[in-house]
């Protein structure tokens, strides 16, 4: 997928302006943040579950060669392939070889975030493959031409009046000529146009959640059962997923779980959690003959070195989505590439380039909600705050801000300057205020150089005296 | 050198651990408390469970009245008398009387399938089905409703004892809990995404 993140203040700032999607993030924000708290407060030691899934994640990624190999030969043993790819458009290169080996004509796909990093929908639709996203969301923005703003919940920015449209300008032509508004005749024509695909499909592609190294096993989590019927109704199975999703053993899983759901959607188990190991068996009456996993690197094995290693334990439940109060209010979109909102503004600098994103870390108010909920305990703040200084020592932050700070910092380091300056600015200020007319008191509405602050909200006037002044005295 | 090569010594490079060597793995699972208010009782938990996921479940005495619970179910729910079932050793044996069943895999046109589980989970309302030749994977997908027999002798506290259970690694282990469902318009939940609307299980008491 093209990264749009350079156009991040624009974007979000349409995105604050836009009241479809103003509706929407409103109507999610609450039930995802109940619902996760609801399942939470259940397990009494889900602090527990946390700890060890951070362990577990930290220790796979110090023998990642390990595991990874483990699993290859596990997955073999069971007459599966393991294809490696160090980017993008060599996965997309092996998924169409497979593609082309197999005669497939239509393609059924669960969701994947890393075929999102891959554009591999495009990339087999240019091969003249028909593609067809199988996941409720992920059909409703493909037909919209769109990309997820959310990693679990990619359509969660539609309207059901969006979708009712959408349909019947899609649907129109296959026989459903009425509109459908009501939620559960919308779920059953997708329902009911899906089906033919799914059965008539040469290829399921599907992401993984987790590679159980112990067992080769690809677990597969989802809700709707889409992810199933993509891998067992076409003769070939190809799973996309990068090297970080692999853990040591079904033990390790079994923890997952307890994170994941809880984090995710509230659940205390996901209603669908299968493992796969390879294809059809002699006697089976179902599924696939041939099965293949792509182990996607795209950059992962060079996080592995340095300061955001921590964020390859990263479980993609989105719970620091629906937490930050600046995704909640922007949606995904604004993120420009895949991954939005807290993991995404670690992510995204990293994967596209931090020159190319380098406003998302500073879209974080650093309140830390983020790292509170994350199941793996990743301290986004710490590494959003590492792309700002990083940022800040390649220069390619924002002049001006840049200019402001390091003004303050050699002010701050002298500190009889500093309490100097403070108490002439506190009194400059106070002096302005009390010279305007009594109702327009206490604060500003306007003031030189502060106008990215003014423009939203009054600058609260300052008392006569500094906090240094007031401490001394009492 | 090729890509296979080329990431895994990129990974060896920076984790400095590396190495075919089996490394220690001493991180212990905590065991999953849920305080006093959960029912001590498998039975009990996994029913209440089945309910939280908006799945429906009965009591069977036996294998011989299997049927008939079958049947109660299908004209209580007002659905035809006909079920795709899996070709298990349990079911072929039985008399179906009125209920025409074939035994076979699923095809999209099919209304009902009736499954026989491995296991049960009670800790999260879990149904365990294991692919073979006599448990086909699309039986639990395809069918607008999916009646699953399960032996309560098979029902397990956590997913961690079925681990144990030896067994060799079946092409798919599939852990179903409650009926297909997508919050993907307006975040409602609407039931019958791409799977069965409806999960049925059926407790066998003395299997």
């Amino acid at each position: 997928m093209e990264a749009l993140s350079h156009n991040f203040k624009k974007a979000s700032r349409a995105a604050l302006l836009d009241p479809v999607l103003q509706a929407a993030l409103v109507r999610s924000e609450g039930g995802f943040v109940d619902t996760r708290q609801a399942a939470v407060d259940e397990l009494k030691n889900f602090e527990a579950f946390r700890e060890y899934g951070e362990k577990v994640k930290n220790h796979t990624l110090d023998h990642l060669d390990y595991y990874l190999e483990l699993f290859e030969q596990n997955v073999e043993k069971a007459g599966g392939q393991v294809h490696w790819a160090q980017n993008g458009e060599q996965a997309n290169q092996i998924i169409i070889d497979i593609c082309e080996q197999a005669n497939a004509r239509k393609i059924t796909k669960g969701k994947s975030m890393v075929s999102e990093e891959a554009a591999t929908n495009e990339a087999l639709e240019r091969c003249g493959y028909e593609v067809l996203e199988t996941d409720l969301g992920e059909y409703i923005i493909q037909l919209a031409r769109e990309t997820p703003s959310h990693i679990i919940a990619p359509a969660v920015h539609k309207s059901k009046n969006q979708v009712t449209e959408l349909f019947h300008q899609h649907h129109a032509g296959l026989g459903f000529d009425d509109r459908v508004t009501v939620r559960e005749d919308i779920v059953d024509q997708a329902r009911q146009v899906l089906r033919g695909h799914f059965c008539n499909a040469d290829v399921g592609i599907t992401g993984a959640n987790f590679l159980v190294a112990d067992t080769g096993s690809v677990a597969i989590v989802t809700n709707e059962g889409n992810g199933d019927l993509t891998a067992n109704l076409p003769g070939v199975h190809i799973v996309t997923a990068s090297i970080e999703k692999v853990i040591p053993d079904l033990t390790a899983l079994g923890g997952f779980l307890r994170l994941l759901g809880r984090s995710a959607t509230g659940q205390i188990m996901s209603v669908y959690t299968t493992l796969f190991n390879g294809p059809r068996r002699q006697g089976d009456l179902d599924g696939p003959d041939e099965f293949h996993v792509v182990l996607l690197d795209n950059g992962r094995s060079e996080i592995l070195n340095g300061s955001f290693r921590d964020m390859l334990r990263c479980i993609r439940c989105g719970a620091c989505l629906n937490h930050c109060p600046v995704y909640t209010r922007i949606g995904g979109h604004a993120y420009g590439w895949v991954y939005p909102g807290p993991m995404g503004s670690v992510l995204t600098p990293i994967m596209v380039g931090q020159k190319n994103a380098r406003d998302l870390p500073h879209a974080c108010t650093m309140n830390g909600r983020c790292q509170t909920v994350c199941p793996v305990k990743i301290p986004l703040p710490d590494l959003i705050r590492t792309h700002r200084v990083q940022l800040n020592r390649m220069k390619a932050d924002s002049a001006i801000g840049r200019a402001g700070f390091s003004l303050w910092y050699r002010l701050a380091r002298i500190p009889k300057l500093y309490v100097v300056f403070t108490r002439i600015a506190a009194l400059v200020l106070n002096t302005m205020d009390r010279i305007k007319p009594g109702k327009n008191r206490g604060r500003f509405r306007w003031l030189p150089l502060a106008r990215p602050w003014t423009m939203s909200r009054d600058f609260p006037a300052p008392g006569k005296s500094t906090f240094q002044q007031m401490w001394k005295k009492h | 050198m090729n890509a296979r090569e080329t990431i895994l010594k990129n990974i060896r490079r920076h984790t400095q651990k590396g190495g075919s060597r089996k490394p220690d793995f001493q991180v212990p699972l905590p065991a999953p408390d849920f305080g006093p208010d959960q029912p001590g009782d498998l039975v009990d938990l996994f029913i209440s469970r089945l309910s939280q996921v908006h799945a429906t479940c009965d009591t069977v005495g036996g294998w011989n009245r299997l049927p008939d619970a079958v049947s109660r179910y299908l004209t209580d729910t007002r659905q035809p008398g006909k079920v795709v079932a899996s070709p298990d050793h349990h079911f072929t044996p039985l008399d179906w009387g009125v209920i025409a069943v074939e035994y076979r895999a699923a095809v999209a046109s099919d209304q009902v399938s009736v499954t026989h589980a491995c296991a049960g989970i009670a800790e999260t309302g879990t149904i365990v089905m294991v692919s073979s030749p006599a448990s086909p994977s699309t039986l639990n997908f395809l069918p607008e409703t999916n009646i699953v027999v399960l032996e309560q002798s098979r029902l397990l506290p956590s997913m961690e004892q079925f681990w144990l259970i030896p067994k060799s690694q079946p092409r798919a282990i599939n852990f179903i809990t409650g009926p297909s469902k997508t919050a993907d318009i307006e975040q409602t939940i609407v039931y019958g995404a791409h799977g069965p609307r409806r999960f049925h299980v059926l407790l066998i008491q003395n299997g």
